[in-house]
């Protein structure tokens, strides 16, 4: 007897369609699983016959050859033990054929044959709304949540196996999932921190907004305790909240991950990723064994990757990072598979001005040799730093900027204006696949950002005074164009080019031993 | 291991006592230590519908842990073998299943579906 139930599987970023097919015949009892299954696809065997047993029904003393088709693609994960079961159920006659048909079913068993939440869900659940074959979606009860987010199609959720059993043969009776957007954009839409939390540093603050507004880079120098890592974390504050189709793209990375959690099965929020200086290669960009899966670039996609402590970073990991934050996208290739994640996100680095943290301290001398800062600022490599639009100083608060009252901005109010500054940026890049200013080539750069003769003066002073290369000029124009846009205006006035130039200057400090 | 002990008689006698056994659980049995040089199975037997192959393990204590901790692969895989070689002298249409007879202290207990083939 032959059955076939229909599930998903994930490969890098997209879902891909598993027929499970199962085959009953006579013989010396036996349960064979082909079709490149993984090593814990193979070991579903055991919890499927286990779940079949406690739940009351038959596994048949036969032979079972189950094919996960197509037999090409890898199979990872245990979503298809409830398919598998469900296919062996029908194949023995103990489920009706019919019942499986227009449905796609994922989860994994244990033992005693509950039902639990896989990774992936929406990701499956996404492609199962493509399929015209398929109406329904029968999942896990802890991934109905995170399925029913795609409006395209009848989302089910179940505890157990016995629970799956009944629904698909009519016996218990299920309303499909419905997911309450608005509701929920509202309740997990707050960050809990806010930019006015921070005394001073309004340089810094200031640096934060035009990166924000233009999909600026930034780094961040001062000496410990100074709260870059305070200022990197309120970025997202006052960036535009995530779009609905934003919301979904990072959630489908997070998905993949396992970083969802069962009471946010959609990420609202722009994500914040500050991975440990220690990452490794695959832990930056993706990758790891069979299918790759995203890194900390990807999972900061539509947010911010802070990268503090920035010259004890791999140097090699760092230069990784070139190609993918230029394109916005990284891919990855194996033997069997190539797999590309996305990676648009704002990079913000910070790093002390010395290994002490003190010099350029008026108040605490620096105790570094000359040598040792020589080495220390030149872990980061030049092509590196050209990378970044922004360099501003985060200096230690003096004693009345640590008592004064917080006098600060709220992030509301800052993200009104770059929402804003985002509003002209569309209206600009409008037709084009180009989204913000930071991202502009160099046929944008020469339509939107004209310079007065009075500005061109005073860009070219500065290409003199600090040695700028063609990309740093090319930066100092972007962020120009940017202030302008920040200010409400159509045209870049010298002022605006001034204050580009200014984020420059902190850069000489570093470069200075270089 | 004790010198007096005869380990064939005991797991003779274990054989007769685990086909009692099965008897009264409705098996009806088919032959008893069907041995060819690949190996052995203890008792072929009928229940119901199904062919079972029974092997039967004896121990006189726990000490070394219950009686069906000790069926190993690669016993799995002679026995396996044998039942292979069984159904080729003894062909039939009937499903079939590899079951555990464990008797220990006086007590006789049944492991249905005990194991399946491996890939």
């Amino acid at each position: 007897m032959f059955a076939q139930s229909r599930s998903g599987a994930v490969v890098g970023l997209e879902a891909t369609s598993v027929d499970v097919q199962c085959d009953i015949s006579s013989g010396l009892p036996a349960f064979t699983i082909v079709g490149l299954p993984e090593k814990e696809v193979q070991e579903s065997r055991e919890r499927i016959r286990s779940a079949i047993k406690n739940s009351d029904y038959a596994f048949p003393t036969k032979k079972i050859t189950a094919n996960l088709a197509p037999a090409d693609v890898k199979k990872e994960g245990v979503g298809l033990d409830l398919p598998l079961a469900l296919a062996i159920l029908v194949a023995s006659e103990q489920l009706p054929e019919e019942s499986l048909q227009r449905m796609l079913v994922f989860g994994e068993l244990s033992l005693d044959g509950e039902l639990r939440p896989v990774d992936g869900a929406l990701p499956v659940a996404l492609h199962a709304a493509e399929n015209d074959e398929i109406d329904g979606l029968l999942v896990a009860d802890g991934n109905a949540e995170e399925a029913a987010l795609v409006a395209d199609i009848d989302v089910y959720g179940v505890q157990t196996l016995d629970e799956a059993i009944r629904f698909l043969n009519g016996d218990l009776k299920l309303q499909p999932r419905t997911f309450d957007f608005e509701r929920y954009f509202r309740r997990h839409e707050a960050y809990g921190v806010d930019l006015s939390e921070i005394r001073g540093q309004a340089q810094a603050k200031r640096a934060l907004e035009i990166a924000a507004a233009g999909g600026h880079n930034l780094l961040m120098v001062g000496p410990p305790g100074s709260g870059k890592s305070m200022l990197a974390k309120r970025l997202p504050t006052i960036m535009p909240p995530l779009e609905f189709d934003e919301a979904v793209d990072v959630t489908r990375i997070h998905s993949i991950v396992g970083l969802l959690t069962r009471d946010e099965p959609l990420i609202v929020r722009r994500p914040f990723r500050a991975p440990h200086h220690t990452v490794s290669y695959a832990g930056m960009v993706g990758g790891g064994h069979g299918v790759p899966r995203p890194g900390e670039i990807s999972l900061a996609q539509h947010g911010v990757l802070f990268l503090d402590e920035l010259p004890e970073f791999d140097r090699a990991v760092l230069e990784t990072l070139r190609q993918p934050l230029e394109e916005h996208q990284i891919t990855l290739s194996r033997a069997s598979t190539a797999v590309t994640f996305p990676a648009r996100l704002t990079l913000v680095t910070a790093m002390n001005p010395c290994p002490c943290g003190h010099a350029g301290d008026p108040e605490k001398s620096c105790r570094c040799r000359s040598i040792d800062v020589e080495r220390y600022r030149k872990r980061i490599s030049g092509p590196f730093l050209d990378r970044m639009d922004l360099f501003v100083d985060v200096p230690r608060l003096t004693r009345d900027e640590l008592m004064g009252k917080p006098t600060g901005e709220p992030s509301s109010s800052i993200r009104d204006r770059v929402n804003d500054a985002h509003a002209r940026q569309r209206k600009r890049f409008a037709e084009t696949s180009i989204h913000l200013n930071a991202h502009m080539g160099v046929s944008e750069l020469r339509e939107h950002c004209v310079l007065s003769d009075e500005g061109r003066t005073l860009l070219e002073r500065a290409i003199d005074r600090y040695h700028l290369s063609a990309r740093a000029y090319s930066r100092v124009l972007k962020v120009s164009r940017t202030v302008a846009d920040l200010e409400g205006s159509a045209r870049i006035e010298p002022a605006h080019v001034a204050e580009a130039i200014q984020y420059r200057s902190s850069l000489e400090s570093i470069e200075g031993g270089v | 291991m004790h010198p007096k002990r005869n380990t064939v008689n005991e797991g003779r006698d274990g054989e007769t006592r685990a086909a009692e056994f099965l008897r009264t659980q409705g098996f009806q049995i088919l032959a008893q230590n069907y041995r060819w040089r690949g190996g052995e199975i203890d008792l072929v037997a009928r229940d119901g519908d199904c062919l079972v192959f029974v092997e039967v393990k004896t121990r006189r204590s726990h000490r070394y842990g219950a009686p069906e901790e000790s069926i190993t692969a690669e016993k799995q895989a002679q026995i396996v073998r044998t039942a292979r070689h069984y159904l080729a002298r003894h062909p039939t249409d009937l499903d079939t299943r590899f079951d555990v007879v464990a008797l220990s202290q006086g007590q006789a207990r049944l492991h249905r579906d005990a194991f399946r083939l491996e890939d």
